[in-house]
């Protein structure tokens, strides 16, 4: 800790750092996200119990969230997109619960893992759209009655308006994510410096150490609710394609 | 006791649950979509969000335009505008909440 000298480094927690050559260290925790998702899933559903156990309950909570999502957000018929909304919405909040592990990578804190992840939502809602509305889907861009001489200003605006949900989506995830992480390294730095500055700066330190308690705290509540929203976010989209109003 | 026999109930059990739960306030439908209710800064950060997205896009769309038809900055300046107004719109949208997309087009 002293080896860093009196400066505040908080990027470096972002770093990738290769395991094998091409195989990171984010990587590596997306296998891990994934492999614990899938674990939650196959052992906690094992028993198939009528009283279900802890893990059994935490299964059945994390289907029926979803479930209720979709259902109340696309209807029932969006039910067969379910299966694609769980898989995001458990991905993204494994990692960033992960992240929020000692020593963990969090992986959604990456532009790259976030714009890869809002390009699948994109791309997907709109060949839903395309599959099930066919040309009908194009006119998604003109709404009915407005003057056909404003068209060239309004296509325009509606495919921006359209394509920027790409970006949002992701900056919104990433950003929330990184924001979060820099802060808790900085107040974290805070407690380490001030303490170094002998018995007065010990009493220092109290305040920076309490206020990341709290940040510690809060970053969990983001993680779920960056997750939530992104899979809330997808579920209105998908909404949208599925019934074009 | 006095309480008549099941079958003579006039509602069925999902009507007297859907009851209920009304009472009892839990089919809230005010459960706003897309993050719950939000903080005045959450409000203020989504929308700024939205803003500078569909900028970003339209300036993107317009420098890309430009080098393909080397008509620098006919394009950048002409999709600066469009994503701007496409900034708004998403923000319009998003205050309007949702459902009300292609309605409120055809009223106005």
């Amino acid at each position: 800790m002293a080896a860093e000298g009196k400066t505040i480094d908080a990027l470096s927690q972002f770093a990738l750092s290769p395991i094998v050559a091409g195989f990171t260290n984010s990587n590596l925790f997306m296998l891990v996200a994934a492999g614990a998702i899938s674990a939650l899933m196959i052992l906690g559903m094992k028993p198939r119990a009528m009283v279900p156990g802890r893990l059994q309950s935490l299964a059945e909570v994390a289907y029926e969230f979803v479930a209720g999502m979709v259902k109340e957000q696309v209807g029932k018929e969006g039910m067969r997109y379910f299966p694609f909304v769980f898989t995001l919405f458990m991905f993204i909040l494994f990692g960033n619960m992960l992240g929020m592990l000692p020593y963990a990578f969090t992986f959604t804190s990456h532009i790259a893992v976030t714009v890869t992840l809002a390009l699948i939502v994109f791309i997907l809602v709109t060949a839903v759209a395309i599959a099930i509305h066919g040309m009908r889907f194009f006119g998604y861009f003109f709404p009915e009655g407005a003057p056909v001489a404003l068209a060239p200003i309004i296509i325009p605006v509606e495919i921006i308006s359209y394509l920027s949900r790409v970006v949002s989506l992701s900056v919104r995830l990433f950003a929330n994510m990184v924001a979060g992480h820099v802060m808790l390294k900085v107040f974290a730095t805070f407690v380490v410096l001030l303490g170094g500055l002998g018995s007065l700066g010990l009493v220092g330190a109290a305040a920076p150490l309490a206020l990341n308690v709290a940040l510690v705290a809060f970053e969990f509540l983001v993680a779920f609710l960056q997750a939530y929203v992104f899979a809330i976010l997808t579920c209105i989209y998908l909404h949208d394609a599925v019934h074009l109003h | 006791m006095d309480d008549p026999p099941r079958a003579e109930r006039p509602e069925s059990f999902e009507e007297r649950l859907q009851a209920a739960r009304d009472r009892a306030g839990l089919n809230g439908k005010g459960e706003a979509a897309g993050g719950g209710r939000a903080s005045p800064w959450g409000i203020g950060l989504r929308a700024g969000l939205e803003v500078v997205s569909a900028l970003a896009v339209g300036v993107g769309i317009g420098l890309a335009l430009d080098w393909w038809l080397a008509t620098r900055p006919l394009f950048l300046v002409l999709f600066l505008v469009l994503g701007g107004a496409a900034g708004v719109l998403n923000v319009y949208r998003l205050m309007l909440g949702r459902g009300t997309r292609r309605s409120n087009a055809e009223r106005g």
